[in-house]
């Protein structure tokens, strides 16, 4: 990810990582990196990896045991409600866009449609990973 | 980091740590030379367990700030105290200082330099240094004359960091080094610095460090001119520390 | 700690100090031999440079040891020397023991040099090596000859204490926008104050060795006024000095244990790296 130096590092991080719970790439169950290795991962401050971390943890994606680390949620709901809102928050960036341009919600939809296979390979790969 | 069994990688909860509240506490510093002002009353706290952004342009104070706490300047006014203690052996001892300056022997390899520390400081991990030094692919056979400065500085780095120490000191620590030895000489940092410590590192290109300090503090003309946590100040200005510090030294 | 300190000045220095020693020595040997063995031309000039080399043996080792005081301390290396976790004392202290170890060794050396060149001048002559080296000590007194000897360490110490304490306090911040001029300033202040203390302290301190008469090579209770006082009256310079005042053996003596504490002082407790 690209850090960007003129908002909060710890709220992106914080997106980062429920971006990654919610594409399964941090699968659920799974043990989380550890704070120094993302913070070297992403060339951040470890104390900032804590607290967003710690956020992550808040909004019930996470689970810290005392002995053996922090963990990815078992729980389905709290995941798939990850995915939703940042699917959400993805689909109101573009509506905002679409609007803006003045496409109708039909066109909006229509171009979708058309644009989905392109965008294809890289969701595919991702997966892969 | 292997030196380090209790230092559990994730550790939530900070209110557990028994450190002292303030690794650095000056109050009213007055240092001049002759006649001339280069810190003037200056007050400054900082808690252990983070990385703070010193900064300010030339003539600000950083160096004289940050040569007085390694306790190596003196005749200044007001008070010092480092983990408690004034400068003197005792805090010289807790403090890795890191100097703008090639303090090492040009005659020197790198391992009579990792020996050089290892005879003098306590707290020195020699094979953490070894582990550096190869990290940054230094060469060993090579004196230090022959090799170029960004490499000087990657050595002096290998050798500042791989003490134990409660306080770290760079002053300029990737000033005159390519971006790429930037990139590497960040994540030395990042990778070896012990989340109990205090970092102080100066520069006067925010950019450079904005991505691994937690606050900032920004000098001018001798005294504290602003100190906050990193991402507080981006929240409160919607802006880069670096952005943030051309509104407040143009203004 | 002093003695990682004091290992650490000789890493630092062994090298430069034994090859300028040795290309000395190497001079010296050379020289000599040819004065001995009387070669044509060389022989002559032989003598003189080897005894120069000789004599060189101990100003250039104290020159190294200075410059390596200089940029061990106040120098870059400086940066790395004053955050070593000890006392300023202690590293003043390490410093000026390891000089004076080395400065008494060159100046053995310079010794057994002109004892050598000495044996030169007997061997050239066609005299058992030792004839001249007797024939001086016979004229001076084994008395003289210790004193001589003793007054040469002695005047040693001083320089070496006085040399790291003028630098040290050169360096001080109050001083040091003057680079290494502030402690050549200080050294010549220090240079003209010793003399002028010397000359007072050899005509009052009533303490001195009896130069001429019957009792030659004796300390008496009296310094060097009288005969001092005796020129003044007789217009002629023709009052032979009966008497050497031994005043200025305090002097050094006070001004070295000053200095030493003047100069730990100084790396204690006033050290400014620029």
């Amino acid at each position: 990810m690209q850090i960007d130096d003129s908002r909060p590092i710890w709220a992106q991080l914080v997106d980062e990582f429920r971006r990654r719970i919610a594409t399964s790439e941090w699968p659920t169950g799974t043990k989380v990196p550890s704070v120094r290795e993302l913070a070297l991962e992403l060339g951040v401050n470890p104390n900032t990896v804590q607290k967003a971390l710690g956020e992550v943890d808040r909004l019930g994606l996470t689970t810290t045991e005392r002995t053996a680390g922090r963990f990815v949620t078992l729980d389905e709901v709290a995941v798939s409600g990850g995915r939703d809102a940042l699917a959400s928050a993805s689909a109101d960036s573009f509506a905002q866009t679409a609007q803006g341009i003045g496409l109708t919600l039909a066109e909006a939809t229509e171009l979708l449609s058309r644009r989905w296979p392109s965008a294809q390979t890289s969701d595919t790969r991702k997966d892969a990973r | 980091m292997n030196a380090h069994p209790h230092h559990i990688d994730d550790h939530t909860e900070h209110g557990e740590r028994s450190a002292p509240t303030t690794a650095i506490s000056v109050t009213d510093l007055t240092m001049s030379y002759r006649g001339r002002s280069a810190l003037d009353g200056l007050n400054l706290n900082l808690a252990p367990g983070q990385i703070v952004g010193l900064m300010g342009d030339n003539g600000s104070g950083k160096t004289t700030l940050l040569k007085i706490l390694a306790g190596v300047l003196a005749d200044w006014t007001g008070s010092v105290r480092i983990a408690g203690h004034t400068p003197g052996p005792e805090s010289k001892a807790l403090v890795s200082f890191m100097p703008d300056a090639s303090f090492l022997p040009d005659t020197h390899k790198p391992a009579d330099s990792v020996a050089q520390y290892a005879r003098f400081f306590e707290d020195f991990d020699r094979r953490k240094a070894q582990e550096m030094i190869d990290f940054f692919g230094l060469p060993w056979d090579r004196t230090l004359k022959e090799m170029s400065k960004g490499m000087r500085e990657k050595l002096q780095i290998s050798l500042a960091m791989s003490r134990r120490a409660k306080i770290y000191l760079l002053d300029e620590p990737i000033s005159g080094v390519d971006p790429a030895s930037r990139e590497v000489i960040l994540r030395g940092i990042l990778t070896n610095f012990d989340e109990d410590a205090l970092m102080l590192v100066s520069t006067h290109l925010i950019g450079d460090v904005e991505s691994i300090v937690d606050s900032v503090v920004f000098l001018r003309a001798g005294q504290v001119l602003l100190q906050g946590d990193a991402d507080e100040l981006r929240a409160a200005h919607g802006s880069s520390l670096d952005a943030l510090f051309r509104k407040v030294y143009t203004s | 700690m002093i003695g990682t300190l004091i290992a650490q000045e000789r890493l630092s220095t062994s090298k430069r100090l034994l090859v300028s020693v040795g290309i000395l020595l190497l001079i010296a040997t050379v020289s000599l031999a040819t004065a001995a063995l009387r070669v044509p031309l060389l022989g002559g000039l032989g003598l003189g440079i080897g005894i120069i080399a000789v004599i060189l043996v101990t100003p250039v080792a104290l020159a190294l040891l200075a410059e390596n005081y200089w940029r061990t301390m106040y120098g870059q290396q400086g940066y790395f020397t004053m955050t070593i976790p000890v006392r300023g004392r202690e590293l003043f202290t390490a410093k000026v023991l390891y000089a004076l170890i080395v400065s008494m060794i060159a100046l053995a050396i310079t010794g057994a040099g002109l004892i050598g060149a000495s044996a030169a001048v007997s061997i050239s002559q066609g005299q058992p090596a030792f004839s001249v080296l007797r024939a001086t000590i016979d004229t001076l007194q084994a008395p003289m000859v210790w004193f001589l000897g003793g007054a040469f360490v002695l005047q040693l110490v001083f320089t070496v204490i006085a040399g790291a304490a003028i630098m040290s306090i050169g360096a001080e911040g109050r001083y040091n926008s003057l680079g290494f001029g502030a402690p050549v300033i200080g050294g010549v202040i220090a240079y003209f104050a010793m003399q002028i203390l010397g000359l007072i302290s050899m005509l009052f301190v009533p303490l001195g060795i009896r130069l001429t008469g019957p009792d030659a090579g004796t300390f008496v209770a009296q310094g060097m006024l009288d005969d001092f006082m005796a020129s003044l009256r007789q217009s002629e310079t023709s009052a032979e000095v009966s008497t050497l005042g031994l005043g200025i053996v305090f002097v050094s003596v006070l001004g070295a244990v000053l200095l030493a504490w003047w100069g730990g002082r100084s790396v204690e407790r006033h050290t400014s790296l620029r």
